[in-house]
């Protein structure tokens, strides 16, 4: 069975169509590149998996159940969760409180045991702390714990990003553009973390331009071109798929 | 930075703590009953209101400036069970903070998913003036523009409040109460997720934070506690009046977390002491007092919006506009330096 599987997806803003008729799906335990030229409708995409917009038509079917549409709390709640194209930390929070508000529902403390903060919330917090501590580890940031996120350089900014989505164990995890902005150092560390950080039971979609990134990463890429969905197959096919070239390089002249 | 290492220090907390109870014990025995003491009382009630304001006007970052009324609610509830229906302090209490904490919920409902940033501030100054504006007009239950005159003292447990002394131990409880409620809610998950919708609301949506709800649990907490302020300061006085809970009321509480600082516990009271003691060391020039305010906010706004204790790089609503107005005063008068300049060629 699929974990995701996107059937007919139409959207638009005020009229302006964005996704046409997008179909794709995605196994347990897989890499699914998307890929696609500015303003082809990848981030709407994602917007629409984790419900921060309800499509008009079409279905978005998670783990064999029916999530079109539902409140973005309650997919993250499923086990999808997200980083964003350009990086949105909860700047004045230091790092280790971005991951805790990144762990979510994983965190249990009903409020009137909050306000008399009992032994069972002290007890919550030091495990909370421990799980982040060690989230913090798998990306490197452990040194920098106690630092305001809003005071990273870029690239930790992204690795913190990063590991907040990891924070609540997804299961599908959306990374828009991770190396958006970076240079090729970073980019090549980046891919190494996302590599590293994969393991059974976790699938991910991954948006990104740098198309050597998406190539060594993905097992399977579906390339989208002005909101339709114009390729689907393993890297090397998308390489020679006449219409993914044409849609980045033009066409021929003769 | 040496201040805070120290302060991190475990045995220096506790001694600065110590000292500080220490202090804060033998207050009334320094100031005696007098005029001193009243000051000091006002300035713990106040505390109250303003610590448990910054929730969510600091670390919520919402513009809620209408507090006044749920201070009102808590003060006409119990002032009227006390007076009309001779009820004791202890069935009077629990009626008048749930009456300001349901009518709190009520106001937080209005200030959810569409309305947000400053038209959080005119839904809840607009709930606070209707409050008041009812005040003023159900004369028969309220005694209209009259206000409610012999308001019992607080009895409790067949101890009778009457002494400055007696309130001042009583008011620091409910303080320290407040203090230890608002610092366990900051430093929990709830406390978090409140600072993270302030940070990016679209982000802490896609952590699976529930926005709406917790912005009206948030606000449902501080009406709770602006209801216990209104009944100590019922009680207190031994009047409730509807010109103590007017708009300018409400504002003073805002006034007092950006002055403090905001998202900072100690910046909440230190604001309330500085605003309940301007007008009281400056009584000769008091007709000005909302002149001098009104100086001292945009001067706030200007150098430093966080308050003096408060927050250095939030995206606080009144931080990204305190930016805004840097950045255009900066213009107004570059461009001014400009046309100077040409006019000088």
């Amino acid at each position: 069975m699929n974990l995701l599987d996107v059937k007919r997806i139409h959207m638009s803003f005020a009229g302006l169509q964005v996704l046409k008729d997008i179909s794709f799906s995605l196994a347990p335990d897989e890499i699914l590149g998307v890929i696609g030229p500015n303003g082809a409708g990848k981030t709407t995409l994602f917007n629409l998996i984790t419900g921060f917009y309800k499509p008009p038509s079409g279905t978005i079917a998670y783990d064999g159940e029916d999530i079109t549409g539902l409140p973005s709390d309650k997919i993250t709640a499923k086990g999808i969760n997200r980083t964003f194209q350009n990086v949105r930390l909860f700047a004045s929070q230091t790092v280790l409180e971005n991951v805790l508000v990144g762990m979510g529902n994983k965190i249990e403390e009903p409020l009137f045991q909050t306000i008399f903060r009992t032994n069972k919330i002290k007890t919550n917090e030091i495990k909370a702390k421990k799980a982040a501590f060690e989230i913090l580890e798998t990306v490197g940031l452990t040194d920098l714990m106690k630092e305001r996120a809003g005071n990273l350089s870029y690239g930790n900014q992204r690795r913190l990003e990063l590991a907040r989505a990891l924070a609540n164990e997804p299961k599908l995890l959306l990374l828009d553009e991770p190396t958006a902005g970076m240079n090729p150092q970073e980019a090549v560390e980046i891919i190494g973390l996302v590599q590293s950080i994969r393991k059974p039971g976790m699938s991910i979609l991954i948006i990104e331009h740098n198309m050597r990134v998406v190539m060594n990463l993905s097992e399977r890429i579906i390339c989208i071109e002005a909101g339709s969905k114009i390729a689907d197959g393993t890297p090397y096919e998308i390489q020679h798929d006449q219409a993914v070239i044409t849609a980045y390089l033009g066409e021929s002249t003769n | 930075m040496t201040v805070e290492t120290m302060m991190n220090n475990k045995k220096t907390k506790l001694i600065f703590y110590a000292v500080v109870a220490v202090a804060l014990l033998a207050l009334p025995q320094i100031t005696g009953n007098g005029y001193l003491l009243r000051i000091i009382n006002m300035i713990l009630i106040y505390c109250i209101i303003s610590v448990s304001i910054n929730l969510i006007g600091g670390y919520g970052g919402e513009l809620a400036m209408g507090h006044a009324c749920y201070v009102g609610v808590g003060a006409y509830t119990t002032a009227i069970l006390a007076t009309k229906f001779s009820l004791p302090f202890w069935a009077t209490l629990p009626v008048s903070l749930i009456a300001a904490t349901v009518f709190g919920f009520l106001t937080a409902i209005l200030c959810v998913g569409r309305i947000k940033g400053d038209y959080v501030m005119i839904v809840t100054m607009g709930v606070s003036e209707i409050t008041r504006i009812f005040f003023v007009n159900a004369a028969n239950i309220t005694n209209g523009p009259m206000g409610i005159p012999q308001v019992p003292g607080i009895s409790l447990l067949g101890f009778q409040f009457h002494t400055g002394k007696s309130y001042y131990y009583l008011f620091l409880i409910c303080l320290v109460v407040t203090i230890l409620v608002i610092r366990n809610i900051v430093n929990s998950k709830f406390g978090r997720d409140v600072v993270a919708i302030r940070e990016d609301k679209v982000a802490a949506k896609a952590m699976g934070i529930k926005v709406n709800l917790n912005k009206i649990i948030n606000f449902t907490i501080t009406a709770f506690f602006a209801g216990l302020a209104g009944v100590l300061l019922a009680h207190y006085n031994q009047f409730v009046g509807p010109m103590q809970f007017s708009l300018d009321e409400g504002l003073l509480y805002f006034q007092m977390i950006i002055i403090g600082g905001l998202g900072s516990i100690p910046g909440s009271i230190l604001g309330a002491g500085i605003l309940v003691l301007i007008p009281e060391v400056f009584r000769g020039i008091a007709v000005y007092r909302t002149i001098v305010y009104g100086l001292i906010m945009v001067v706030m706004m200007i150098v430093r919006p966080q308050g003096l204790l408060g927050d250095d790089d939030s995206n606080h609503v009144l931080i990204r506009w305190s930016g805004q107005l840097r950045n255009g005063l900066k213009r107004l008068f570059m461009r001014k330096g400009a046309e100077d300049e040409s006019a000088g060629c």
